[in-house]
């Protein structure tokens, strides 16, 4: 699409923005940024939001949203949302189809196949560019990091340089999980801490000194699914390539509605497509709260859409005194776009850990040669994901999948292990949606009866009804959350390719081949899916794994401005806030230093309100 | 009860698998059907091959979705769709009002001709590959009842075909879902912890 630069006046909304200063300017409307919002104006302070992507949020655009998931070939987690030329975003179709036209620089686009001998070696996540982010297509899982997370150096030493400890601990961070279970509204049993029963004989001695966790709503209801994996496969001992530990299958926390009417949401009915999009917002998701605050406070809080953000300013004292954002809007065809620039006294950079970099490594100055916030050389580095690994059977008793929330149930037992020195721990997500992911069923399994496999001619009629209802009633997924080395070498840089709007992309390097830890990991996992597959009575032949360079991405991108005491070795302090700027803050996950095996959003949430009440702090005194 | 191969060759019109096919199949076409099938319009013939291919009476087809299937077939291979029918209706003469004898004429004919993976005479000659068999086109009618798509073309490199939907109708329609007891996603499936219970 054509580009033009139009004049100031033709965007007077932004025009006028830009002549304001700000309390605070926050770059993203994510749920980092949107959690520190509310919390600012709530205590009286100014807040301008910019985000890249559209502000498209009414019931409306989510009917469109689900209806483009009706039609979807591919129902993958950005399937939901149109592309938006002037905010690109990482699709997981960019991973397979060729000639590449993914947004991440990181294959070389003039392959045109997918050379056969070349391993699936490449950063697979994605996100989401429009106001709520990524949180319009994440599950709504609300795991805490386990206490060990916080002291993978010191506890485990890993040979592995990338490890390190965390400048916090589990209690610190606590009481803001408490707040975010609020914040977030959250069901989950606070009988189960850490993903064990505390009332139960396993529960581990170490963690009987911690607070039990608090809910705003009681658990959501666990699936028939999981509780034939527990009638089978609870409280079973496993020991492969040196992890042992014991299966204990708990109710997954998550942020979505068992009540109705919590924070104005729907009660949960089983829509069981919470990726790629909630229906009836059931699920909490970021403009939730961006629209509390608009509501709520309206003179104070400003939200400014479709304006990617592409510069940060820093003036001769070490502070930012600005960011710089492109304001476009598609005309006739063309993106019409003009910069503007805005000042705060403070800001704070919340457009995940992928962009935040990218934008930090972009504004290179005399003052900052290497980009701003970046004197450790740091910035961007460390690249985490979850490496996920999918595995699918179909087992001897019915479990009726495809019904309820896409999860309900979780194997967290083994996120902290004594293994955790050579291998990385792992979650184990029990899934509900029987083999759409892995294997793009009921599509896949349908054509595969109909058209025949392995020339056998495919069947029809009664048989294949029969058939088909005898296997889907069976077929059952579960994915591993494999935790990562931080390996520097994966990064995200600028690329000097660029967008329609004439700015630049990320350019990303990741990969699994040389993370030796996490393979170990992940090898384990399969080990042990197997296992609870045959002891659910699945026959070898009907037991499937994908192979371990076929990894599947989290969606948790995760530790690149790691947070740190020392400045030479981190970007941020404990605080969030950047060692080299002193009123610069940078959250999300991209502060995580190591990643444990939680889903991470959780985290964020606490380390957000967490930023928030430091940010309050220091502009009172001010 | 599973349908094989193996049972089809041995008793060929006889009495054990007709008796065995029967409990499954009296749903799918009555008697009285056999005429109007035959001779009735393209939507009417083309639900009751449907009902024959799918295993669900055409009670349990949405006439909507017929047309929008029908719209598709024809889309995707110009008149192989008209010729399927015309071969059913020939079965249905020949089936005498047997609907077990109009299954096994279906699969020998039209599923699974004489050879497997070559012509007979009820399909097109071979000759240009790249066109759409009778054959082909049977397997597509089942899998877009069950699932709503149809396995299309792209215009990538790598991969060369996917799977495609129609409309919305046609996505929350797919039978899939009813036969595993569940919903299409994004439909609300129930009252709150229906999930945990095996389905009613």
């Amino acid at each position: 699409m054509a580009k033009q630069e139009v004049p100031s006046e033709h965007f007077p909304h932004a025009q006028k923005i830009s002549k304001q200063h700000y309390d605070v300017v926050i770059v993203g409307a994510g749920v980092a940024g949107a959690l520190i919002a509310y919390e600012l104006v709530s205590a009286g302070k100014s807040v301008l939001m910019i985000e890249a992507g559209p502000d498209q949020t009414d019931w409306p655009a989510r009917h469109s949203y689900v209806e483009n998931f009706y039609h979807a070939s591919q129902r993958t987690p950005e399937s939901a949302y149109p592309d938006v030329p002037a905010a690109p975003k990482p699709k997981t179709t960019d991973l397979y189809i060729r000639p590449y036209q993914g947004y991440l620089d990181q294959i070389d686009s003039d392959q045109k196949e997918i050379p056969a001998d070349v391993s699936n070696d490449w950063f697979k996540s994605t996100y989401e560019r429009r106001v709520g982010g990524t949180t319009w297509h994440w599950l709504g899982t609300c795991l805490r990091l386990v206490p060990n997370d916080f002291k993978m150096r010191s506890v485990y030493d890993p040979k592995e340089p990338g490890f390190t400890d965390w400048p916090i601990t589990y209690d610190d961070l606590a009481p803001w999980y408490d707040k975010a279970a609020i914040e977030m509204g959250v069901s989950g049993d606070p009988t189960y801490l850490f993903g064990m029963s505390r009332s139960g004989d396993t529960y581990p001695a170490e963690y009987k000194k911690y607070t039990p966790a608090q809910y705003p709503m009681p658990n959501i209801p666990q699936s028939y699914s999981d509780g034939q994996v527990t009638k089978y496969v609870d409280g079973m001992h496993i020991d492969v390539d040196g992890l042992q530990g014991q299966l204990i299958v708990s109710p997954t926390p998550q942020a979505r509605n068992s009540v109705g009417g919590y924070q104005g949401r729907a009660q949960c009915c089983g829509n069981s497509s919470c990726i790629p999009v909630c229906p009836i917002q059931a699920k909490y998701d970021a403009t939730v709260t961006i629209n509390a605050s608009l509501k709520q406070f309206p003179k104070l809080f400003t939200l400014l859409a479709q304006a990617p953000s592409h510069k940060v300013e820093v003036d001769d004292k070490g502070n930012v005194s600005g960011v710089t954002y492109r304001k476009w809007e598609e005309k006739d065809n063309k993106l019409l776009y003009h910069d503007y620039s805005v000042s705060a006294e403070i800001f704070v950079l919340a457009a995940n850990a992928l962009e935040t970099p990218k934008l930090l490594l972009n504004s290179k100055s005399k003052r900052t040669p290497n980009g701003v916030a970046n004197s450790s050389g740091l910035v961007g580095k460390y690249l985490m994901d979850h490496n996920t690994q999918l595995s699918y059977a179909i087992v001897k008793e019915p479990v009726y999948s495809y019904r309820g929330p896409l999860s309900t149930s979780g194997i967290e037992s083994l996120k902290d292990n004594a293994a955790r020195g050579e291998m990385g721990a792992f979650r184990i997500e029990l899934g509900n949606d029987g083999w759409e992911w892995p294997a793009d069923a009921p599509y896949s399994t349908v054509y595969s009866m109909t058209h025949g496999e392995k020339n056998e001619p495919g069947i029809f009629g009664p048989p294949l009804k029969s058939k088909l209802e005898h296997k889907m009633i069976r077929q059952i997924r579960v994915a591993a959350l494999v935790e990562p080395t931080p390996i520097k070498e994966h990064d995200v840089q600028v690329s000097d390719k660029l967008d329609e709007l004439g700015l630049p992309r990320p350019k990303v390097r990741y990969g699994i081949s040389g993370d030796n830890y996490s393979i170990r990991g992940m090898k384990a996992a399969i080990k042990v899916h197997d296992e609870i597959f045959k002891t659910m009575g699945a026959k070898k032949e009907n037991i499937f794994h994908h192979e371990v360079e076929d990894f599947s991405g989290a969606g948790h991108i995760m530790g690149t401005y790691r947070m740190g005491d020392n400045p030479s070795t981190s970007v941020v302090d404990k605080y969030q806030r950047s060692h080299d700027n002193k009123n610069l803050f940078l959250v999300g996950s991209g502060v995580f230093p190591t990643v444990g095996a939680s889903n991470p959003t959780f985290t964020i949430g606490a380390l957000s309100l967490w930023a928030s009440q430091t940010i309050i702090k220091q502009l009172d005194n001010n | 009860m599973i349908y094989s191969r193996r049972q089809t060759l041995r008793v060929m019109g006889g009495t054990l698998v007709a008796t065995a096919l029967m409990p499954a199949c009296s749903s799918l076409l009555n008697a009285s059907d056999f005429e109007p099938t035959v001779t009735g319009s393209k939507q009417h013939t083309f639900l009751h091959l449907s009902s024959i291919l799918t295993g669900h009476p055409p009670s349990e087809l949405a006439q909507n979705l017929a047309q929008e299937y029908m719209k598709r077939l024809d889309q995707q291979a110009p008149g192989v769709l008209d010729n399927l029918l015309d071969q059913f209706r020939r079965l249905i003469i020949q089936s005498e009002g047997n609907v077990t004898t109009l299954i096994l004429l279906v699969d020998k004919n039209i599923w699974r001709p004489k050879k497997f993976g070559t012509h007979n005479d009820n399909q097109e000659p071979p000759g240009d590959q790249s066109k759409t068999s009778v054959r082909s086109l049977a397997r597509d009618i089942p899998l877009l009842w069950y699932a709503g798509v149809l396995m299309e073309k792209t215009s990538y490199t790598f991969p060369t075909t996917q799977f495609v939907n129609g409309s919305s109708a046609s996505y929350l329609g797919a039978l899939a879902w009813k036969v595993a007891g569940s919903h299409a996603p994004a439909e609300c499936g129930g009252k709150l912890g229906y999930w945990a219970l095996k389905p009613a």
